[in-house]
């Protein structure tokens, strides 16, 4: 079969195929109208729910349901979505956050890791099963997000003097630690270069 | 990740679907939004329910307008997911009149893109 353009989204699909400027047009605006009301009904389908198993679980009738997957988000009060959401076994999070430099973004994202990992460490006291899973998370967490860090440096521009403005090199030495007989699977007392790490990473 | 595929009649139709319909045109593209987020975020293919989907014979699956605002034109948009490959092929786009017609061709569509499939498995 003869290759054809594939399309990684429908909105992309549809700017290509439309017929005219107006229906592309509608269909984004109406496509950015519904995004959070789509997300939802997306995880129903996830968790393998009819909109019948919904009414059931918020005690109202099945057309009602099928009324709030038809709105906009606009359209809908802030407490049918909540309740919606937690009947798909979902949280929702309604919040305001100012408009960000990319750089606070990342800040952002790095502190609310950090708070996470805390909150993981803390529970890994409860039980050492649990506190061996934790540092096997960590160990990965490292290896894999050092990466993707990497990852990012070597899209950097070279300066000037077409050198790079730095070169990423990871170097993890994992030691055995007494007492503990189970270590995370990895190399171990050896250093790996990052782009190894690739390979170990899951 | 699933990606789409345009296939040629689905493409000649969409390319020239009367600007009358293009509510119809919305919703069944906004209904495929959906249920292409479904699938990537992990839903079971065969166990997706929702209130736009028809299955057809041969693993087709016929997506219709419902959902749009207003009175809207019975319409549907034909596709196959190939789970090996992840391509969601878009076989056809027509209206209740056209309907045993692409219903038709799609079953032809997919029979010609699971033979060399087949052909293949036998082969390697």
């Amino acid at each position: 079969m003869a290759d054809k353009q594939q399309y990684a989204s429908v909105s992309e699909l549809v700017q290509e195929m439309a017929a005219d400027d107006e229906t592309r047009a509608a269909f984004e605006e109406h496509r950015i109208a519904r995004q959070l009301i789509k997300q939802l009904m997306a995880m129903r389908a996830v968790r393998g729910l009819s909109q019948q198993d919904i009414a059931g679980t918020l005690h109202c009738t099945q057309s009602r349901v099928s009324k709030l997957e038809r709105s906009r988000d606009d359209d809908v009060r802030l407490g049918d979505l909540r309740a919606y959401a937690q009947a798909i076994g979902c949280e929702l999070i309604v919040g305001a956050v100012p408009h960000l430099t990319p750089v606070d973004k990342v800040k952002g994202h790095v502190f609310a890791i950090r708070k996470h990992t805390d909150d993981l460490a803390e529970l890994a006291r409860s039980d050492e099963k649990i506190a061996e899973g934790v540092a096997r998370f960590f160990f990965e967490l490292v290896f894999n997000f050092s990466h993707l860090v990497g990852d990012s440096v070597r899209l950097l521009p070279r300066n000037a003097n077409d050198v790079p403005y730095f070169d990423f090199s990871l170097q993890v030495d994992v030691v055995e630690t007494k007492g503990r007989p189970k270590q995370p699977e990895a190399p171990s007392s050896r250093n790996v270069e990052a782009d190894q790490l690739a390979a170990i990473a899951p | 990740m699933w990606n789409l595929r345009a296939e040629s009649e689905y493409e000649k139709r969409a390319r020239k679907w009367p600007k009358k319909y293009h509510h119809e045109f919305i919703a069944v593209h906004d209904n495929l939004d959906t249920f292409v987020e479904a699938l990537r975020i992990g839903a079971n293919l065969e166990q997706t329910k929702f209130g736009f989907i028809h299955r057809e014979p041969c693993g087709i699956i016929a997506i219709d307008q419902k959902g749009g605002k207003g009175s809207l034109k019975e319409t549907r948009l034909y596709l196959y997911p190939d789970k090996s490959s992840q391509i969601i092929h878009l076989i056809t786009l027509g209206d209740k009149r056209t309907q045993s017609e692409d219903i038709r061709y799609a079953r032809e569509f997919v029979g010609g893109l699971i033979q060399p499939q087949n052909q293949q498995n036998t082969d390697g």
